[in-house]
């Protein structure tokens, strides 16, 4: 993917999709393979109210960890085709700490016969606390339109 | 209907982001999440977020917990997901736990969901809880 293509799925991973816009989600890098992205805490995002203070769990992290499998999933094709998820394994091994942000990084780490292979983990923005790890399997080339080809066409309107 | 179940739905800020409401509490939890236009994760085929999907049926697993571990919801330790068939957008999803195992320090809970019938499910999950001891 060239830096004009990884642009325009920049601009759709940002503004088009309604999870991504729900969630906040920043990029902060992306190298070859690889990915880092930002989520800043919002109190929707709290699994408990315990003692009058709010407890945020990990189930919130599933959508941005989806997210970043994804994102460097298409980032890593040489030709942009739609992909879907087929497997994705969390182990959830702490809480995100109250009102702190989360960094949540990827990395594609084997693609073959039309599958890509992708390991994530999110942790405190200092990498020093790990929340979740994640493993995904994900679909190349599945039904469905590839999500650049939208935006050629839409820089043609 | 379980007044905790109800009470968490209510007073949990990320089930109520979720909008996801308790159908029935036996035998199995149920629950249902109408479609929100901030659950789009494919724009072009106008389906639900795959991490979305997994919330809710994290969520239902937790309401599982609360059930059968005296109203306590217990941490979840791995979740492990699979895809079955695009979740659609503008359908509600359906979701089901199923009580596996209820150990002394582990909960084994599977979650199915499902838009149009329960024989077409979107996705399964099968969680592992950790009991408070």
């Amino acid at each position: 993917m060239d830096a004009l293509q990884l642009e325009k799925v920049y601009e759709l991973f940002s503004a088009g999709i309604g999870a991504h816009s729900d969630m906040s989600l920043k990029f902060v890098s992306t190298e070859e393979n690889r990915v880092v992205l930002e989520m800043p805490f919002q109190e929707k995002h709290a699994t408990a109210h315990e003692n009058g203070s709010l407890h945020p769990g990990a189930l919130f992290l599933a959508a941005a960890l989806d997210s970043a499998c994804g994102f460097v999933v298409l980032q890593s094709l040489a030709v942009p085709q739609a992909i879907a998820t087929i497997n994705l394994r969390i182990d959830h091994i702490h809480s995100a700490p109250v009102g702190t942000d989360v960094r949540i990084q990827a990395e594609c780490y084997q693609q073959i016969n039309g599958f890509a292979y992708v390991s994530a983990f999110a942790s405190s923005l200092d990498g020093r606390k790990m929340l979740c790890n994640a493993q995904g399997i994900f679909k190349i080339g599945s039904p469905g339109p590839a999500l650049d080809r939208s935006l050629l066409y839409r820089r043609g309107d | 209907m379980d007044k905790h179940l109800l009470q968490f739905l209510d007073e949990t800020p990320y089930a109520k982001n979720y909008g996801t409401e308790l159908v029935r509490c036996e035998p199995d939890v149920e629950c249902l999440t109408p479609w929100a236009e901030h659950f789009t994760g494919n724009p072009l085929l106008q389906a639900w977020h795959g991490g979305v999907v997994v919330g809710v049926l994290e969520l239902t697993g937790a309401l599982q917990t609360l059930k059968v571990s005296a109203d306590e919801v217990c941490p979840l330790l791995s979740a492990n997901i699979n895809f079955l068939r695009p979740t659609k957008g503008d359908l509600a999803v359906h979701t089901r736990a199923y009580l596996v195992r209820s150990g002394r320090q582990i909960l084994n809970i599977d979650v199915i969901a499902w838009q149009i019938s329960l024989q077409e499910p979107t996705a399964a999950a099968t969680l592992t809880f950790a009991r408070r001891s």
